[in-house]
């Protein structure tokens, strides 16, 4: 098995905006975050990483809230989405400067065959979701102790 | 599994909101995976900055990355009729939040007339 792509974000297709806010974004700061592939009005970063006895995949959405996220994994594709909503600061100020993005966002995992996708865990700190996958039993690495005679 | 956490040497910007309210201003900074006590807020010659500190990711071998932000940097500017007095900051859910309110001075006033 090929480890390296082993987990693979699904290529969405993009909204006919994200290419042109992607250009902004460089034009004005060329440290703003990449947008990647999405469909939804923002696109959250995505992490992906594996040990030996799981696979966690991480997201980057700062001021949600718990019931605003949803995690499914359904025919092998594990996948986050939910809303942004804009706080009601909005409603009782004038904002003068916005570059966060809000609204709906989905983004799409296709888990290796190994990760056991009923045993999956998700948790939210400092706005970043980190879900849990463990990897089935057969998929870890075994170490067996051979005798020599 | 790889235990190195030290941080990055690159810094983002984070994506702010600026809102004018009747009592001052809120700044409003997206700051994920930042603990509190990685955050400081300096204030002098008012300018008003920023940082967020935020240890490198390690939850194993990295199979995909799309997060590139490391250390937090921002810095603004403030205007003369705001009380850097009473300052406030709140960190919740990977959001700064940090109200400025107006001088004493600048708030609108009813004059009465006799």
């Amino acid at each position: 098995m090929n480890i390296l792509n082993s987990i693979i974000p699904e290529l969405n297709s993009r909204s006919p905006y994200s290419h042109l806010r992607e250009q902004l974004n460089r034009l004005f700061d060329v440290s703003a975050p990449r947008a990647p592939e999405s469909f939804g009005d923002w696109s959250p970063a995505l992490d992906a990483f594996e040990d030996k006895d799981k696979y966690v995949v991480s997201l980057e959405l700062p001021g949600m809230k718990r019931e605003d996220i949803s995690v499914t994994v359904h025919d092998g594709v594990l996948t986050v989405s939910g809303e942004r909503k804009s706080e009601q600061d909005s409603k009782t100020g004038s904002v003068h400067r916005s570059e966060r993005y809000y609204g709906k966002f989905t983004r799409s995992v296709s888990l290796p065959p190994t990760a056991k996708a009923d045993k999956v865990a998700a948790s939210y700190k400092d706005g970043v979701l980190q879900i849990e996958l463990p990897k089935a039993e057969e998929a870890k690495p075994k170490s067996i102790e051979v005798k020599i005679s | 599994m790889n235990t190195n956490t030290q941080s990055c040497v690159k810094t983002v910007r984070p994506a702010s909101s600026i809102i004018h309210r009747p009592d001052g201003f809120v700044i409003e900074c997206d700051m994920p995976g930042v603990s509190r006590e990685g955050i400081q807020l300096t204030v002098e010659k008012n300018v008003l900055t920023i940082t967020g500190h935020r240890n490198a990711v390690n939850l194993g071998n990295p199979l995909h990355r799309e997060s590139r932000a490391c250390d937090y940097r921002r810095a603004f500017s403030l205007e003369a009729e705001i009380d850097l007095t009473r300052i406030n900051a709140r960190y919740e859910a990977g959001v700064l939040q940090i109200l400025l309110p107006h001088a004493e001075a600048v708030k609108p006033r009813q004059i009465a007339v006799s």
